[in-house]
């Protein structure tokens, strides 16, 4: 039943995301012929991706912890869930599975988007590398995900989005003047770093993003844990 | 098993430097009608929010039947056993009342769907309705179907009647004795109205800032606690030194009033043998005693 409430707690958001990347895709649609090269083809992909990635998180941090947090307003029903006869754990892990299969469908559904719009995205890059694309993007946006729910485990909700936003843009604008080799600058996965750039899995990249995921995660949870309400 | 629903021993808890509980002690044997009372702040709330694993005491330990309640597999486990009516009446905004009653009812393996439907007729709940269009009394009504539904073996009610019109608290104060007599649910509640606290409970602590300042069976509190009113003919003598036992004395005019606590024919006596009196014993109602004491505290 927590996961039916999940997507109770999902579907608007789903459903304004879906439209968001009708939006985006529509912006992005190029009729032009194909071009050499691979950039165009980068910036493309990723940049409305990237922009679907970030305000999802941006708008998905209100309700990321499910009335787990302790917002004004949401109160009353956070006592009636933390009544219920489970875990904080278990509603955690509820919520965090759900809002990453969110994330993933809204990652599938703007890629299809983009497919379909860009002539280019069907005519040059290889299939393997636009996979090796796609799971980069899910381990980039996993990362603003876990970002967005550390901040909503301490943070009030007005200062949630904002902290997350800025930490994400900031992130990416240090990293791009950093002199790190591309591969570690795990963020850029989405541009620069790129399967359809570099032709090759970042690993390292996807491994760093993985770990800050986890310890977000972790560490959510664990504010989680020792709240008193 | 363990004869008291509730134990708390010692509880402290300070808010930034404010001690919300000193100490607190709180015994409620199974299947009682518990009335639990205060001044707004003198920590009904926090003593609540810490039996239900909301808040950690900084001292002392509570145990609800035997086991500590909190965020751990035998505290979820107990929860089955707990219904529980928050102060505050807010529920998921996105579900009607028959879908957030589906929602609950897996969780609870002693759902009872009698009583189920026979609160969503005595509430007059509309089934369809979404959470927000409810009025808040409607809401606390809803809050009470869950808890009551539940199946549970205790009910933890935060002002429950909150919100309700006189005649559906009345109903409502019915009901949970109904329940404390067939099932023998424990029913632990805070309450301001001490008029139904006095109808329904058969046991009462109160408390103020922070620590109980009476406790025990209520019938008991009201045969121990006497008003004792003296009225001196020639005034008030300003030299009466009153047995010991005049826990609450107060000057009104030519008439002193006494609550007394204790040595009650002691005290007549003595008012009896000063010149010029008469004397008269009246029982107390919760109301007095209450007012009462926290004049006295």
């Amino acid at each position: 039943m927590l996961w039916k409430k999940g997507w109770y707690e999902t579907r608007t958001r789903l459903l304004f995301a879906l439209a968001l990347v009708v939006v985006i895709a529509v912006l992005a649609m190029d009729p032009a012929p194909p071009a050499a090269g691979s950039g165009p083809l980068v910036a493309a992909t990723t940049i409305p991706a990237m922009l679907a990635a970030i305000l999802l998180a941006g708008a998905g941090v209100k309700t990321q912890l499910g009335g787990l947090q302790r917002s004004k307003g949401l109160h009353g029903s956070m006592y009636y869930t933390l009544s219920l006869p489970v875990t904080r754990t278990r509603l955690f892990n509820v919520r965090v599975s759900l809002g990453l299969a969110e994330t993933a469908v809204i990652q599938v559904l703007t890629w299809s988007a983009i497919w379909l719009v860009q002539p280019a995205i069907r005519a040059h890059p290889a299939p393997s590398d636009l996979l090796k694309h796609g799971v980069a993007e899910f381990f980039c946006v996993t990362a603003v995900y876990s970002l967005g729910v550390f901040f909503s485990s301490f943070l009030d909700e007005v200062y949630q989005h904002w902290a997350t936003i800025f930490i994400v843009v900031g992130t990416i604008v240090i990293l791009s003047r950093v002199p790190l080799p591309a591969s570690l600058q795990a963020f850029l996965v989405l541009s620069l770093a790129s399967p359809l750039n570099t032709h090759t899995m970042p690993w390292i990249a996807m491994a760093v993003l993985l770990g800050m995921s986890e310890t977000l995660l972790l560490i959510a949870l664990k504010i989680v844990r020792s709240l008193e309400y | 098993m363990t004869e008291c629903a509730i134990e708390a021993v010692g509880l402290r808890k300070s808010f930034k430097g404010h001690e919300a509980l000193c100490g607190l002690n709180l015994t409620v044997p199974r299947g009682s009608v518990f009335g639990f009372l205060g001044r707004n702040g003198a920590g009904k709330t926090t003593t609540i929010k810490i039996l239900m694993g909301l808040a950690k005491a900084d001292e002392g330990a509570s145990r609800i039947f035997g086991v500590v309640p909190g965020d751990h597999d035998s505290g979820a486990l107990l929860r089955r056993r707990i219904g529980f009516v928050p102060e505050d009446r807010e529920l998921y905004p996105y579900m009607t009342v028959e879908e957030i009653i589906r929602f609950s009812r897996p969780f609870f393996p002693q759902w009872r769907d009698d009583l189920e439907r026979r609160y969503l007729n005595a509430f007059d709940l509309p089934p369809k309705k979404k959470i927000p269009d409810l009025s808040k009394g409607m809401r606390s009504k809803l809050m009470l179907l869950l808890a009551i539904a539940r199946g549970s073996e205790l009910l933890i009610l935060d002002e429950p009647t909150d919100g309700l019109d006189p005649v559906m608290a009345e109903e409502l104060l019915r009901e949970l004795i109904v329940l404390s007599s067939s099932d023998g649910t424990t029913i632990f509640f805070s309450s301001h109205q001490l008029a139904e606290v006095e109808q329904i409970a058969d046991r009462i602590t109160i408390i103020n800032q922070g620590r109980s300042i009476i406790s025990g069976e209520l019938e008991d509190l009201k045969r121990q606690y006497q008003r004792i009113k003296v009225v001196f003919t020639d005034g008030i003598p300003a030299d009466i030194r009153w047995a010991q036992g005049a826990d609450r004395i107060r000057n009104e005019g030519r008439m002193v009033s006494i609550l007394s606590g204790r040595n009650s024919e002691e005290i007549m006596a003595q008012a009896r043998a000063l010149p010029g009196t008469s004397v008269d014993m009246y029982p107390v109602t919760l109301r007095e005693l209450f007012l009462e004491l926290m004049r006295a505290d």
